[in-house]
């Protein structure tokens, strides 16, 4: 943990990617078990400060955090960072993730000691770790696992996450098309061990089961609950735990009390006994309580204590983690054709010339620093830094297709205008409106898209319209209407695999409206093979060669990833900041004297 | 008997108004774009999206749901929460009016009385400094908004000077504990109601003191002192006393902005948060309770006329 005082945001940034591509291509980071995989997530290496100076710890271990009220604490229907929060505390699946040092993921077994995969790769067996109990003194069993595992797919119950078990037979159509329960091949094999079998082999199915949704329920007391018209969904006092943690108090909209779960099977390892979780809407309000200790953790949202906290994080009162988040934000190019559509009314946007000069007209570092404070990545690929294929980081094995392209106005210009010969549009780049859409006026949108009207007009010689509608229903009605050539859009990935973003521009994707309607066969042929192989070398080539193709076709304009800005107290040590599922692992944190 | 025709066909009227308020505001929601899944199932499948509506009863037409609301309505059971599965607005406002109302009450206590003081100071004082000062101290405490004051009391006597706590509400012994963590909020919330007091009492008793009676009373020898707490406060009471229903009715809606600074857990804050999630039923069910609480105290309030002035009596046929 080195110690980086007063270090520029913009060269933090640097050091964080060069650090974790450094990592990534080690080939470190292995842990226990069988099931262990990691991220080389690029978080917060770089950025702890001053490292605490005592490891003696304080008499009061509390840990007091922000939130945002659960809308349910059903695993099943989990939806929100912050129910993924407080149910990753509460309750527990098949693995845990914590990060290391180095901020990079890494998974342990939890609920489950060891997994088998046969040899063709489709049916996984989970043993479970014996003497388990939840907060009831009832075994948890394997019994609970296959309970949760056919509830999420139930299709009355319509659950979000409930697509993620679409691989295993039967489950889709079970949950889409009036298929059978029995015919869900999740089957129980003894009290510890149960079993599933998918469709087609897919690498990635370990790290979506270990997201809350597959966490184990207990299917006599839903229907207890829901035989005394109880309501389980949302009332805690009808739950049992199996986490390191159980919720022994809230207050809707207010407060949530957490106490250390003395049952847990890994309770010596559980130093806090306490966390207090508070509703604060005011930003400035959430900045008194941190400058005033009174709570130890902060996911920034408001930019103006930037500077002041940076000095803090230089002078050892808080520490800093710029976290990467599995997101990317990018400008949609309207390429659909179905049903009669001719992709938006500038006529250009079929010819991938024509997306191409457009996605590189913009400069993305001048977006960063006048929007984002220099505080996010700038994106010249699809997938974000930390995603992973198998161990290896998909970052550090493809550089980002647009970092070396030519972007001189001269070039672009001359790409734009071949391509809007080969699409018969008739004039130059400056015979072409192109046409964004956006929802509800504020600064920021409004300035966002006068800045992508001047990048376009100044460097492409295009006009830009600008649609501005009052609200998202009308904004919705025009884009499924196909009334526009490009809006801006961020997508978050559900799991740590560069597929969780790939399979969106797959031809007849449900969620083609986001995308713009790509449709590529050869694309949709590399996603496929890449989905059905094992060999984790020749889905990284896959994944690599796709996004090039993607990108080299203006599929979409990639603008930035996220990150997250966390201030944590000094005195806190042990947090870890997974990339997916919680923003927190909470069941190792320390708080030291202080 | 006139008394009791009046009260009946009032209360006629009442649920009527009622009617109005819960139809009106039942079009005026589902006129309001999107609505409170719409955020939620923007990225999940069709079908699955399909399945989410037809959960929560909005996949049927309009019409049909008005239908299906009012009839909720009639028998007191304003449907669930949307956002939090199985909160209704029954235990929404069991739990939470108690925690509004005690603000209320206590940002009230204060408020009114130190208004009324200084009312009677500033018509008593008429034309000095004094008099200048409430007026000026009038205008500074009702033009700048309570966010403002709630912001800077905790910035300077939570944050710098830490003499009290800068959010929290006592959990326990609901109106007895922790009245350090009310004293904050409740001298945010409490200018409001200094100022407004304040003008009304002053504006009420120069009125009063330009009375013939007054003359009359002074002329009889009475000493000023006497004239002011015998004649010209008593009548002067009739605005303050019209007023109070009407603020001890808004104490337990809670107020947004204070409850939000302060994390309190209360009415004021969850109801426009329910608004802004669009959570249907809540906000049907919290605006006709609140409407119907209204209502009462203004019917309330219009039998206190007739206590405190007796110059307003019902009289047959003149209404």
């Amino acid at each position: 943990m080195a110690s980086k005082h007063s270090i520029s945001r913009r060269s933090f940034l640097k050091a964080v990617g060069a650090g974790s591509a450094a990592v990534a291509a080690a080939g470190v980071l292995t842990a226990c078990g069988g099931s262990s995989s990691s991220t080389a997530s690029s978080a917060a290496s770089a950025a702890a400060s001053a490292a605490p100076a005592t490891t003696e710890l304080a008499a009061e271990q509390v840990l007091n955090l922000i939130y945002t009220d659960l809308a349910l604490i059903d695993v099943n229907d989990v939806r929100n960072s912050n129910e993924f929060e407080v149910l990753t505390a509460v309750q527990e699946g098949l693995f845990r993730t914590f990060t290391d040092e180095n901020g990079v993921d890494v998974v342990e077994n939890a609920g489950c000691e060891s997994y088998d995969v046969s040899d063709d790769g489709l049916t996984y067996t989970f043993h479970l770790r014996e003497g388990m109990v939840w907060s009831d003194d009832q075994p948890v069993t394997a019994q609970n696992y296959v309970d949760s595992w056919l509830r999420l797919v139930n299709p009355d119950l319509a659950f979000s996450y409930a697509f993620l078990a679409y691989g295993i037979v039967g489950a889709e159509d079970y949950c889409e098309n009036g298929g059978k329960l029995e015919d869900v091949a999740v089957e129980l094999v003894d009290d510890l061990t149960f079993k599933a079998t998918l469709t087609t082999p897919d690498p990635a199915f370990i790290k979506k089961v270990g997201m809350v949704c597959f966490y184990p329920v207990r299917k006599d007391l839903i229907d207890a609950a829901e035989a005394a018209g109880g309501n389980w969904t949302n009332d805690y006092t009808l739950h049992v735990y199996n986490g390191p943690f159980y919720i022994s108090d809230r207050v809707l909209e207010n407060n949530m009390t957490l106490k250390k779960n003395e049952k847990y099977w890994n309770a010596d390892e559980v130093t806090l006994t306490q966390i207090n979780l508070r509703v604060v809407d005011e930003t400035s309000t959430q900045a008194q309580l941190m400058e005033s200790q009174q709570i130890d953790v902060l996911k920034l949202t408001d930019f103006e204590y930037v500077d002041r906290w940076q000095n803090k994080v230089a002078d050892g009162t808080f520490q800093y983690f710029g976290k990467d988040e599995p997101s990317v934000n990018y400008l949609v190019l309207n390429q659909h054709t179905e049903d009669g559509a001719t992709g938006g009314p500038s006529g250009v946007m079929l010819n991938p010339k024509c997306r191409k000069a457009i996605a590189l007209a913009f400069d993305r570092e001048e977006f960063n620093a006048m929007f984002k404070e220099g505080l996010v990545t700038t994106a010249y690929g699809v997938i974000p830094y930390g995603i992973t294929v198998g161990e290896q980081e998909f970052r550090a094995a493809n550089p980002e297709p647009y970092a070396d392209e030519d972007t001189s106005p001269d070039t672009i210009k001359a790409l734009f205008e071949e391509g809007m010969a080969e699409a018969g549009v008739a004039g130059t780049a400056s015979d072409v409106t192109l046409t964004v859409i956006s929802y509800g006026a504020t600064t920021e949108k409004t300035s966002q898209l006068e800045w992508f009207k001047q990048q376009l007009e100044g460097n492409l010689g295009v006009k830009v319209q600008i649609d501005t509608y009052p609200d998202t229903s009308t904004y919705v009605t025009a884009r499924n209407a196909q009334q526009y050539d490009f809006y801006l859009q961020g997508w978050n990935g559900d799991y740590n695999d560069p597929m969780t973003f790939f399979e969106l521009w797959v031809t007849g994707s449900g969620y083609a409206k986001f995308m713009g309607g790509y449709s590529n066969p050869e694309y949709d042929e590399m996603i496929e093979k890449a989905g059905a192989s094992q060999d984790d070398a020749e889905r990284m080539e896959l994944f690599g060669k796709a996004e090039k193709l993607l990108l080299d076709e203006g599929g979409l304009v990639p603008l930035y990833y996220d990150n997250s800005q966390i201030y944590v107290q000094s005195y806190v040590s042990g947090l870890s900041m997974p990339m997916f599922g919680s923003d927190f692992e909470f069941s190792r944190v320390k708080i030291l004297a202080h | 008997m006139k008394m009791l025709q009046y009260t009946v066909k009032r209360f006629v009227i009442m649920l009527f108004t009622l009617f109005i308020i819960a139809t009106a505001t039942f079009f005026l929601l589902a006129a309001t774009p999107g609505d409170a899944l719409s955020a939620r199932v923007e990225k999940l499948p069709d079908s699955v999206a399909a399945r989410m509506y037809a959960k929560y009863g909005l996949d049927k037409p309009v019409m049909e749901r008005y239908v299906i609301t009012m009839k909720g309505l009639v028998h007191g059971d304003f449907g669930e929460s949307i956002i939090y599965e199985g909160q209704t607005v029954q235990s929404i406002i069991k739990e939470k009016a108690p925690i509004s109302a005690r603000l209320g009450i206590q940002q009230m206590l204060l408020g009114v009385s130190l208004g009324l003081a200084l009312g009677v100071l500033a018509a008593v004082k008429k034309g000095s400094f004094w008099d200048y000062l409430v007026v000026a101290l009038s205008i500074l405490l009702i033009s700048v908004p309570n966010l403002v004051f709630a912001l800077l009391l905790q910035q300077v006597f939570a944050g710098k000077l830490g003499w009290f706590p800068v959010i929290g509400w006592p959990s326990n012994h609901l109106w007895t504990s922790g009245w350090n963590y009310t004293v904050l909020p409740t001298l945010a919330g409490c200018f409001g109601y200094i100022a407004s007091y304040a003008r009304l009492l002053k504006a009420s008793m120069l009125d009063v003191m330009n009375q013939d009676y007054i003359l009359t009373a002074e002329s009889k020898g009475l000493t000023h002192r006497e004239v002011i707490l015998h004649h010209v406060l008593r009548n002067s009471f009739i605005p303050i006393v019209t007023n109070l229903p009407m603020s001890v009715a808004m104490c337990i809606t809670g107020s947004f902005f204070i409850e939000s600074v302060f994390s309190i857990p209360g009415l004021g804050l969850y109801y426009v948060n329910a608004v802004a999630a669009q959570d249907v039923t809540i906000v049907m069910g919290e605006t006709v309770i609140l409407a119907a609480l209204y209502i009462i105290v203004v019917f309330v309030t219009d039998i206190l006329y007739t206590v405190v002035d007796p110059r307003i009596r019902i009289r047959g046929g003149k209404r």
